[in-house]
C-alpha cells in the first residue's frame, strides 16, 4: 500500500481536471494530484484506426443507456472528451446560467469582466473565459479549411432559409486528416492533454493514471462530516502509454480539498459508491445528454468527407423554438456501418457509396427529468435514460427538418440511422423531400433508431437549497466539507450547447476561487 | 478467455454488444454467476459458429459481386480474432435462441423476463404493446405472416434460404421486444466492426485509410 500525502487531489484529468489542476498550481504552491482513471497517450500513439482508438474512451466506447438505446460515450485518458471530441467551442450561453443563477439561488459566476467574484480581483466568467479561449487558441478556422460535407450543409439550409453559423475551433494550424474522434496525431488539437494538463505536468502536478478511485474517505469532526483522502488502484501501465509516477498496487491519497472532475457519469457514480449522506436522492438523478440523431444523404458525386475539418457549420435557427442544434459530422467505415440501417444488399448500397455520403446530426437540448440519472447498485453503475414525450416530438420536428435540408442540399437520397419501418418505407430511407412528413411518425423505440449521446450533465447538481440539489455554487457538497465537484455533472440543466468550454471556464474559477480560498479548506 | 480480455479488445459499438452478449444478453443478467458457470444450457440444434457464419451471411453482401473480395469465413475469423465470439458461452447460447425458429413465437422465461426488467411498460407509450404477453404475440403474428410462404420444414434460422434469413434478421430489428431490437443492434455492430475495419474492405468502399504519412516530424 502507497500512501500519497497532498494538499489538493483531482479525480479525473479531463476538460474540468486538467483546467483546475493547471490553475491551482499556478496560483498556489500548494501538493495537488491528478488522478486518472485512463490512460496517458500521446501523439506518437494515434493510429487513426477506430478500434485501436477506442481505447481513449470510458469502456471501451461501450457504455450504453441500460436498454442499450444510447451509447454514452466520453473520453477516458489524459486530456478525457478534449482528447476525442471534434474541437467544436460554444462560450457559455449567458442566458443558460442568468437561468440557474434565479432559478437555483447559485453565483455570482459573473460575466462583467470587471466584476470581482468572492472578493477576488479580476474573478468573472468573462476573464476565465478570456483565459481558456487564449489558452487552446479558440478561433473560427479559414473559409479554405471547410470540407464538402460543409459547404453542403450551408447550402441545404440556406436554400431552405435556415440560418448557419461557423464554429469555433481549439486548434491550431489543422491538417484536415479527419482523425479528431481518434486523437489528434498532430498535436493541431489543442486538447487539455497538450494544453492545460501539460502546464500542470511541468508545474510540479503529480498525475497517477490507470488509476482506479474506489471510495472517498472520511472521518467525523464534531458534527461535520469531512472528506480526508482517497482509496484507489494503480493497474498496470497499458502499451503505449506514457510512463507512470507510481507503481501499479493499491494507494491511498490523503489531501485537504478532494475535488471529483471524473465526468456526469463517474462523478455521481463515486459519490455513491463512498455512501455520502444524499437523504433527498440528488445524486445522479436528473442526468441530461444531448441525445444525437446522424442524418445522412447521398450524393451523386465524390466527396471524401472523411477528411477535413469534421464540424465547421452549424445551426442554432431552432435553439430558442425547438431547442435543438444541426451539426456537422462524419464518421469512418466502422461507425458508419453500424450506424446505417439495414442489412445486406441494402445496407452495402449505402456503404458501398460512402465516400458520396454527406451527414450532419440533430443534437437535441434535453429536458431534465427526475427518473433520469445514474444509479450505482453496489456492483455496477446503471445509466436510465427514457426520452420524454415532448422530447421526442421535437425530435421528430427536428429529424423532419433536417431531411428536407439534406434534399435540399442535393441528396438523391436520405437516410437516417433507423431501422424504423415508416410508411410504405422499408425503414427511414427517403427517397423524396415529400417523404420527409413521415418522419412525424417516429417512435424512437430503443436500439431501433440509433442515437448517440456525449455529452452527458446534470448528475450532481448545484443549488442553494440542499433539497433540490447536492452542491452549493462553489460545487462544495451540502453533506461534507472538503469535498468538491467541479465538472458537467454540476450543471443543473444542460448548458445548451456542446459543454467542453463551459466545463473548461467553470474549472479556471473554481480554481481561482480555491486559490484564493485556501483557508477555507484548511490550507 | 477471461471476461477481461474479451473487453481489452473490443470497440466502440462492438463493445457494448459484447457487454450485453457476455452479461447474458438474451438471458437477462447473469454477472452474479462465477464465470464459467453455464446458468442456461446451450440448446441442441445447429453449431454456434454455423449460425454465426449464416449471420455474417445475411447482414453482408456476399451476393453482390463487389463484394467478393471478402469470405463469410474472413468475417467470422476476424469477429473470433476480435472479439472472441467463438470463445463465448454466453454468445453460444445467444445464438441458439436466435437460431431455434420454434422459439420466436414462444420465446423461453428468462428472455420475457429479461425484457420485463429491462423494458418495462412505460406509461403512456404508444410504441409498442405495453405488456410483454402483447409484444411477444404481436411478433408471433408478426413471424406468421412472414413464415407462411417457407418450407414447413424448417426449423433453424442457418437453414433458411438467403432472402428468408434476411427478412427473419429484420423481424428481430423490428421486434415489438426490445431486448430482441437489443441482439439485432448487438450482432449487427460485431460483424460490421469486424467486416469494416479490415483494409479489404476500405478499398470497396472508397476510404483510402489513415494519413499517418503526413505526420509532422
Amino acid at each position: 500500500m502507497t500512501n500519497i500525502e497532498a494538499d489538493i487531489v483531482i479525480v479525473g484529468a479531463g476538460a474540468a481536471g486538467a483546467t483546475l489542476a493547471a490553475t491551482l498550481s499556478e496560483y498556489t504552491n500548494k501538493r495537488i494530484v491528478m488522478l486518472e482513471k485512463g490512460g496517458y497517450y500521446t501523439h506518437d500513439y494515434f493510429d487513426q484506426r477506430e478500434l485501436d482508438m477506442s481505447i481513449l474512451y470510458a469502456q471501451r466506447g461501450g457504455r450504453t443507456t441500460v436498454d442499450g438505446a444510447i451509447p454514452v460515450q466520453s473520453g477516458e485518458c489524459v486530456g478525457g472528451g478534449t482528447t476525442v471530441n471534434f474541437a467544436l467551442c460554444f462560450d457559455p450561453r449567458e442566458d443558460v446560467w442568468s437561468t440557474w443563477k434565479r432559478e437555483t439561488g447559485v453565483g455570482p459566476f459573473s460575466f462583467e469582466r470587471t466584476a470581482n467574484d468572492y472578493g477576488v480581483s479580476g474573478l468573472n466568467m468573462a476573464s476565465c473565459l478570456a483565459d481558456v479561449r487564449r489558452r487552446l487558441n479558440v478561433h473560427t478556422p479559414a473559409d479554405d479549411q471547410i470540407n464538402g460535407n460543409n459547404h453542403m450543409f450551408a447550402a441545404g439550409c440556406k436554400a431552405l432559409g435556415v440560418q448557419t453559423k461557423r464554429f469555433e475551433l481549439n486548434m491550431i494550424d489543422c491538417i484536415g486528416c479527419g482523425y479528431c474522434g481518434q486523437g489528434c496525431a498532430y498535436d493541431r488539437k489543442l486538447s487539455t492533454m497538450v494544453t492545460y494538463a501539460h502546464d500542470a505536468l511541468r508545474r510540479n502536478v503529480r498525475l497517477i493514471h490507470h488509476c482506479d478511485v474506489h471510495s472517498i474517505q472520511f472521518a467525523q469532526r464534531g458534527s461535520q462530516r469531512v472528506a480526508t483522502g482517497l482509496t484507489a488502484t494503480v493497474r498496470p501501465t497499458a502499451p503505449g502509454s506514457e510512463k507512470n509516477s507510481v507503481e501499479p498496487g493499491e494507494i491511498t491519497v490523503s489531501a485537504k480539498l478532494i475535488i471529483l472532475s471524473a465526468g456526469a457519469i463517474a462523478s455521481p457514480v463515486l459519490l455513491q459508491r463512498s455512501h455520502l449522506p444524499d437523504s433527498n436522492q440528488m445524486i445522479g438523478r436528473g442526468l441530461v445528454l444531448h441525445p444525437s440523431l446522424p442524418i445522412a444523404g447521398v450524393f451523386e458525386r465524390d466527396l471524401v468527407n472523411y477528411r477535413g475539418i469534421t464540424g465547421a457549420i452549424y445551426s442554432d435557427q431552432y435553439y430558442s423554438s425547438h431547442g435543438f442544434y444541426y451539426e456537422c459530422l462524419f464518421d469512418h467505415p466502422v461507425g458508419a456501418a453500424c450506424a446505417l440501417p439495414d442489412i445486406g444488399s441494402e445496407h452495402f448500397a449505402l456503404m458501398s457509396q460512402y465516400s458520396k455520403l454527406a451527414g450532419f446530426g440533430v443534437m437535441l437540448v434535453d429536458s431534465v427529468g427526475s427518473r433520469n440519472g445514474v444509479v450505482w447498485d453496489g456492483q455496477s453503475a446503471a445509466i436510465i435514460y427514457h426520452l420524454s414525450e415532448p422530447d421526442k416530438e421535437r425530435l421528430r420536428f427536428a429529424a423532419r427538418r433536417g431531411v428536407e435540408i439534406m434534399f435540399a442540399a442535393g441528396a438523391k437520397e436520405v437516410v437516417l440511422t433507423s431501422d424504423e419501418q415508416l410508411g410504405a418505407l422499408g425503414g427511414a430511407r427517403f427517397k423524396s423531400r415529400q417523404d420527409a412528413a413521415l418522419c412525424d411518425h417516429m417512435q424512437f423505440r430503443p436500439c431501433e433508431t440509433f442515437l448517440v449521446s456525449s455529452h452527458c450533465q446534470g448528475t450532481v447538481k448545484m443549488g442553494e437549497d440542499p433539497k433540490r440539489s447536492a452542491v452549493n455554487a462553489r460545487g462544495e457538497s451540502h453533506a461534507c466539507k472538503n469535498l468538491m465537484v467541479c465538472d458537467a455533472s454540476v450543471f443543473p440543466t444542460s448548458c445548451g450547447a456542446n459543454p467542453m468550454i463551459a466545463v473548461m471556464t467553470l474549472a479556471r474559477y473554481q480554481g481561482r476561487r480555491v486559490a484564493n480560498e485556501l483557508s477555507r479548506y484548511a490550507m | 478467455m477471461e471476461r477481461r480480455a474479451f473487453l481489452e479488445s473490443s470497440s466502440l459499438a462492438a463493445a457494448s454488444a459484447l457487454h450485453w452478449l457476455r452479461g447474458g444478453g438474451l438471458f437477462g443478467q447473469v454477472a452474479q454467476a462465477p464465470p464459467g458457470a453455464q446458468a442456461t444450457p446451450i440448446l441442441p440444434g445447429e453449431p454456434p459458429n454455423t449460425i454465426f457464419v449464416a449471420l455474417v451471411k445475411a447482414m453482408l453482401p456476399f451476393d453482390d459481386q463487389r463484394f467478393a473480395a471478402l469470405t463469410p469465413a474472413a468475417i467470422a475469423s476476424s469477429a473470433n480474432a476480435l472479439f472472441g465470439v467463438d470463445k463465448d458461452a454466453d454468445i453460444a447460447r445467444n445464438l441458439a435462441v436466435f437460431d431455434s425458429l420454434s422459439l420466436f413465437a414462444s420465446p423461453p422465461a428468462a428472455l420475457t423476463s429479461a425484457e420485463l426488467a429491462v423494458y418495462p411498460p412505460v406509461p403512456g407509450d404508444k410504441s409498442q404493446p405495453a405488456t410483454v404477453e402483447a409484444r411477444v404475440a404481436a411478433d408471433a403474428k408478426s413471424y406468421q405472416t412472414l413464415s407462411a410462404h417457407w418450407n414447413a420444414a424448417q426449423t433453424s434460422f442457418a437453414s433458411l434460404q438467403l432472402q428468408e434469413q434476411r427478412a427473419y434478421v429484420m423481424l428481430w430489428a423490428r421486434s415489438d421486444l426490445g431486448i430482441r431490437r437489443r441482439f439485432y443492434r448487438a450482432m449487427k455492430s460485431l460483424i460490421m466492426a469486424a467486416a469494416y475495419s479490415m483494409d479489404e474492405a476500405w478499398a470497396l468502399i472508397g476510404y483510402a485509410g489513415p494519413l499517418l504519412h503526413f505526420r509532422s516530424s
